[in-house]
């Protein structure tokens, strides 16, 4: 420890000289400030957006009123039945949305629920016909900054910092004093750490809070993220600086492992989900819902017909028994359809489960996750939203099974008394279980790299 | 102080240095001379703990460097032929920090001032940055950190190569003042006069042996320089 002072406090007054730093430093605050911006409009705009679909259940709420209201004794209040009541699950960005966009393009945001809706009731809020460039490029913000562009401050900032006077002769004058090279290392490490990783996390969490993704623990959990992932690429860079000679060598070996790990990495994880567990095609399942649903409903109808026409019995129900004829029916359906909705939903969820395997190997992946799961923006958080959306499904229809039975019409009042969607978080806010293991696993990464550091250590010495 | 017994390095098949008997008392400036390639460096760096030895041993004040290299640097200082420091920062920042790197106990500014003006350095120099320095004022900031540090081994490797006269004369005459307070002086050298001139004991070297053993005193430059030639001659 006492050998480590000296180091730092020299090597924070190198880096204080470096004129390049302020430059570096003050690009990465402009690119964070966009990149919160452009998650905060995002977050507005996909806010917006679930406005407008609550506006629409609104709306038709408004109609019903005024019809009732309208209504004269003995006039056909088919539109008073329960089964057209507008149901409108709406998954809302978090606080710290304009921290990441994450998946949550990937999923569906809100969902057109009736109690005779199926599956395809999340249909239109899919955002898949994007803009493709931008789909594959990924979103530009906070997230993609902190993932791509934080390393390539960091490496710019210690990719020489041991290389440099090995290159300029100073190392043999350094290593032929009573010091140990760990220290060494681990003072220039701890200095750049210093110097660059506070002015980081300090220009991320002002840029959040200028959008205004204020939730202290967000704050904090991201803060953590970013501390431990550029904890990570300093470590990277002074591993490279065990091995390299030359500061050329030492910046073409920091940009190939930057190239490996941001982008890479993610496409090669991609990949090898693709063959174990390749996609099932969203379009392709659909149309096969889509078909097989409707040979079952002629099937039914020409049972239906083949029964003869409707019974109108005396005196006539409120609610007319073709609705449930109607609900039987669709029970029927969604029976013979769970079998093809499982299989879908199992390939999609064995796909999810080997990618949240591959991030623990994959530091930018895992730092992703964790960004993505702060800002609630997180694959799980979306899939969460469309089991609850179903839940809620089911829950409507033994609401409208009720109804059935007892043959009531919607009145004004009931309008007020109907189940309304409450989306429940699926974890214990930023710091959830599997964002701490994402933190875990750059921690690993972290004692990984010391470890090789520390082991390799001798090849420092080589002059 | 400085001893080497049964001393060799082998790069492969390749004999850098091949059983180096040495020993170099406090007070004395042992001169390596030989052409490229002959050990010297070699035998330099064995002795910092640079490298490692594939047999003997490196002493220094009876310390083995192989076993405890950090103790056997805290008596050393090390001047290679072009002292490197760090262009960016000032003599005496440079100085104050390898003298912390040498955990050297009095780091006073004033200490370090004093150790800069008796290695020579003008006082105008001691806040310049080092990037403007000449090869002779950073050869004596390197003799500031000897003396800072109470070194009592120096290990020179072609100190005065590419030094004008003047400078050369300085230097040597630093390095007699670090004789005179009893410091152990092993410098590699091509400079035959120079080895002759200030060095107590000369070592002629070639491919990895020490062939020869002179004292200074015995030989003249004239004979020096024909037992050279004649040394380098063989093979």
């Amino acid at each position: 420890m006492s050998m480590l002072l000296p180091i730092i406090g020299h090597e924070l007054r190198r880096l204080r000289r470096d004129r390049a730093l302020p430059w570096l430093m003050l690009l990465f605050m402009a690119f964070a400030a966009y990149g919160a911006w452009s998650g905060a409009e995002w977050a507005a705009a996909r806010m917006q957006a679930g406005q407008v679909v609550a506006n629409e259940a609104d709306t038709i709420v408004a109609l019903k009123r005024r019809q009732l209201a309208e209504a004269k004794p003995g006039a056909n209040m088919f539109f008073a039945t329960p089964q057209v009541t507008p149901f409108r699950p709406i998954l809302s960005p978090g606080v710290m949305a304009p921290l990441s966009i994450g998946q949550a393009e990937a999923y569906p945001y809100a969902a057109r629920t009736q109690p005779l809706s199926d599956i395809t009731m999340f249909d239109a809020f899919r955002a898949d016909l994007d803009n493709p460039a931008v789909r594959a490029a990924g979103r530009f913000d906070l997230a993609f900054v902190i993932i791509v562009m934080l390393p390539l401050l960091l490496l710019a900032g210690s990719f020489d910092l041991w290389s440099r006077e090995r290159e300029r002769s100073v190392a043999a004058l350094i290593l032929s004093q009573p010091v140990p090279i760990t220290s060494l290392l681990a003072g220039k490490a701890l200095a750049r750490a210093l110097a660059l990783l506070p002015p980081a996390i300090i220009v991320t969490l002002g840029a959040l809070l200028l959008v205004g993704a204020d939730d202290p623990g967000g704050l904090i959990a991201t803060a953590l993220t970013v501390g431990a992932y550029g904890l990570f690429w300093i470590l990277v860079a002074t591993l490279i600086n065990v091995f390299a000679k030359r500061s050329t060598d030492a910046a073409l070996a920091g940009g190939a492992v930057w190239l490996l790990i941001v982008v890479l990495g993610p496409a090669l994880a991609l990949a090898t989900a693709d063959i174990l567990s390749p996609a099932p095609s969203q379009v392709q399942f659909a149309n096969e819902y889509r078909a097989a649903s409707l040979a079952i409903r002629r099937d039914q109808r020409l049972a239906r017909e083949a029964n003869g026409p409707e019974v109108i019995r005396t005196p006539a129900s409120n609610i007319p028994d073709r609705i449930r004829v109607f609900m039987a029916e669709r029970a029927v359906e969604d029976a013979k359809l769970a079998p093809m909705v499982a299989t879908h939903d199992d390939a999609l969820a064995r796909r999810h489960a080997i990618l949240d395997r591959l991030r623990l190997f994959l530091p930018a992946v895992a730092t992703q996750d964790a960004l993505d799961r702060i800002a609630g923006s997180d694959a799980d958080r979306a899939l969460s939203f469309q089991q609850q959306a179903m839940g809620f499904k089911q829950e409507l229809e033994r609401w409208l099974a009720d109804r059935l039975d007892r043959d009531l019409l919607m009145t004004s009042q009931d309008y007020d008394l109907v189940p309304k969607f409450h989306f429940q978080e699926p974890a214990a806010g930023p710091f959830q279980a599997k964002m701490l293991i994402d933190l875990v696993v750059l921690f690993i990464a972290c004692l990984l790299l010391g470890a090789a550091i520390i082991l390799g250590r001798s090849a420092a010495t080589d002059l | 102080m400085l001893t080497a017994t049964g001393l060799s390095k082998q790069y492969g098949a390749h004999t850098a240095l091949n059983d180096l008997h040495l020993n170099v008392q406090p007070g004395e400036i042992y001169c390596l001379l030989g052409a490229n390639g002959a050990g010297k460096s070699t035998t330099i760096k064995l002795f910092l703990g640079l490298l490692r030895p594939t047999a003997g041993a490196a002493i220094v004040d009876g310390i083995d460097v192989a076993r405890d290299p950090r103790a056997a640097r805290g008596r050393m200082l090390y001047i290679p032929e072009m002292v490197a420091l760090y262009d960016e920062l000032t003599g005496m920042e440079n100085l104050a920090y390898f003298a912390s790197l040498s955990q050297v106990p009095d780091r006073s500014p004033a200490r370090l001032r004093q150790c800069l003006a008796d290695a020579g350095l003008q006082p105008a120099a001691f806040d310049q940055r080092v990037g403007d320095f000449s090869k002779g004022m950073r050869q004596k900031v390197g003799i500031a950190l000897a003396l800072a540090k109470d070194a009592r081994a120096l290990l020179l490797d072609e100190p005065t190569s590419g030094l004008d006269p003047k400078a050369s004369a300085e230097f040597h005459e630093l390095l007699n003042r670090q004789r005179d307070r009893g410091a152990a002086i092993l410098m590699a050298t091509h400079d035959l006069f120079r080895a002759r001139e200030v060095g107590t004991s000369i070592g002629l070297m070639r491919a990895g042996r020490l062939r020869r053993t002179l004292t200074a005193a015995s030989v003249t430059t004239q004979d020096l320089e024909a037992l050279y030639l004649e040394e380098m001659a063989g093979d």
